[in-house]
């Protein structure tokens, strides 16, 4: 039997170019894996990219870390008892002037530059978070013991009254911090006390100044001294009246039961009216108070009432109830109001001016 | 001609896996192995100095050596317990996009002893080096495998002040150790460096 030739060329041929198409396909699909392998690289790349950025900020937001000012405008003298920036002033307390590591010029020059980096940038972050800054330049002073303590740090606005055209109005002359050295070490300290400077200038009630300076302190610096309470676990004083309210926040007098409650709780009130009425709330608050100016007329430390006043504008509804429901003693006030009660206690503190004056 | 023909068939079936997976490995590995072989011997400019980089006291990086930062203690722990007195500090430094870091110079005052970890895609910190005793006042750790990472966090294990500190916050009193304050000093870092090689595109 004679084989078929042709038949055998013929399949022999068209394997080898099935072979070859095939393998023409699979070079193609190669040449398709290398090209879009380049492009789903990019993507991994990318999306890795986001994820690190993600963790990146949730990393600086957990270490409560900070960039350097870019120009801080420190000046050192030569004793390195005075360093001035543009913020801050810094002096050492007599104290320290034989503390073994404040004891020589260098030490001091060194210790202090450091000190106001990170007070720049601090100042910075809280700039931030207010959107408004002190006019003035803040004074901090380092004590080895501060008050016969190593555990109290202060911030005190001097201020001055003054007659301006018929008006007493109130004038800030300076902002100082005191911190003994074991307390300045402590970023949530340093958060808490600035955040005191920065809005004691608004004379605002002491249970909101320290409610907010513990929100700074708490959220944003990430202390761990303060927390979140009930709010409707209400201390009441004898008058049944909710204790946060009635707190004078000095602690000279030295802390009481109830001291780190009002803490919580003044912290807990700030934190949930932000909650309910969004990030921008404090920034809108301060916003307002300082476009009215009427915290220079007042003649002492701001009334919750008039505070109210300003967080309602600031909420965009009454939060009188709000405050009545947590055994707050306030009540609704316009603005025409409060300037009416400003002018009325302005009117009687000349008086007693006047009086004091003729009787001496 | 069918012999030759055979040849290049069996020469292109052999060569083509080969092909393929060289192929494959260069679409895959291509973009960073060609990187690295790009990648000139030299070193790069302080990585901190990059604007957007940020440590927990910036006077660490903040390029002057005249500056003291002071390493922060660990926030969690108690301050009035045993423990709490007992947490070490760090100092971290996030840089704004991840490098890859082959030296690390530190500037220190009292650094005695301290870990050196860096911070992983997944969030992680991983334990990169153990330095158990630095004598100098500089000391510059050359990393023996590159750590590709945007962060970097300094562990205080141990400072020359350790001891004044113990001194002053533990007292014994009938035998029983009465702590009163923290036992670790806080290390003073006049500066961080964070150096890699000199990358073609920089």
């Amino acid at each position: 039997m004679k084989p078929n030739r042709l038949f055998t060329r013929d399949t022999k041929k068209s394997n080898w170019q099935i072979r070859r198409q095939l393998c023409f396909c699979w070079l193609m699909g190669l040449a398709w894996i290398f090209l879009t392998g380049c492009t789903i690289l990019q993507e991994l790349q990318e999306s890795n990219l986001k994820r690190q950025q993600e963790n990146r900020v949730r990393m600086k937001d957990r270490y409560v870390t900070f960039e350097a000012p870019d120009d801080t405008g420190v000046n050192v003298s030569g004793d390195g008892l005075e360093i001035d920036s543009t913020h801050y002033k810094l002096s050492f307390g007599p104290d320290l002037h034989q503390h073994p590591d404040y004891d020589t010029p260098t030490e001091r020059q060194q210790i202090g530059h450091g000190s106001l980096v990170f007070m720049e940038s601090l100042y910075q972050f809280l700039h931030q978070i207010f959107g408004f800054e002190p006019k003035h330049k803040i004074h901090v002073v380092l004590h080895d013991i501060y008050r016969g303590t190593k555990l109290m740090a202060t911030t005190t606005i001097h201020a001055q009254n003054r007659m301006q055209n018929g008006q007493i109005i109130k004038v800030i002359q300076g902002i100082e911090m005191n911190f003994p050295l074991n307390m300045f070490s402590e970023r949530p300290v340093r958060a808490h006390e600035l955040a005191h400077a920065f809005t004691n200038i608004y004379l605002l009630p002491a249970w909101f100044s320290e409610g907010i300076a513990v929100w700074v302190e708490v959220e944003y610096a990430k202390g761990k001294d303060h927390r979140n309470v009930d709010l409707n676990e209400i201390k009441l004083t004898l008058d049944g009246l909710n204790a946060a309210q009635e707190w004078s926040g000095d602690l000279d007098a030295g802390a009481d039961a109830l001291t780190q409650w009002r803490y919580n709780y003044c912290y807990t009130i700030v934190a949930e009216m932000k909650d309910r009425f969004g990030e921008d709330f404090y920034l809108k608050f301060f916003k307002l108070m300082e476009e009215d100016k009427l915290y220079q007329q007042l003649p002492g430390n701001m009334p919750t009432s008039f505070l109210v006043y300003y967080l309602s504008q600031a909420a965009g509804e009454d939060l009188v109830p709000f405050f009545q429901s947590l055994k707050f003693k306030i009540q609704k006030l316009s603005r025409d109001e409060i300037i009416k009660a400003i002018q009325q206690a302005n009117q009687t503190l000349r008086r007693q001016k006047l009086n004091d004056e003729s009787e001496e | 001609m069918n012999l030759k023909n055979n040849t290049l068939k069996l020469a292109v079936r052999r060569l083509l896996p080969t092909f393929a997976f060289c192929l494959l490995y260069f679409s895959l590995m291509g973009c960073k192995a060609l990187q690295i072989l790009a990648t000139s011997q030299e070193w790069s400019k302080n990585y901190t100095s990059i604007a957007g980089t940020t440590c927990n006291d910036p006077a660490m990086i903040d390029g002057n050596l005249e500056t003291i930062g002071e390493t922060k203690y660990l926030e969690g722990a108690s301050k009035q317990s045993v423990r709490g007195y007992m947490v070490p500090s760090e100092g971290v430094v996030i840089l704004p996009e991840p490098k890859s870091v082959n030296k690390v110079v530190i500037h220190s005052q009292n650094l005695q002893a301290f870990d050196l970890f860096a911070l992983e895609t997944n969030g992680n910190w991983k334990h990169v080096q153990e330095v158990k005793n630095m004598t100098e006042r500089r000391l510059t750790l050359n990393l023996r495998i590159p750590v590709y990472t945007s962060g970097l966090k300094i562990r205080v294990e141990k400072t020359s002040d350790d001891d004044a500190l113990r001194r002053q916050n533990i007292q014994k009193i009938r035998g029983v150790s009465m702590f009163s304050g923290h036992t670790k000093a806080l290390a003073k870092i006049n500066e961080i460096e964070i150096y890699g090689f000199v990358q073609s595109a920089e």
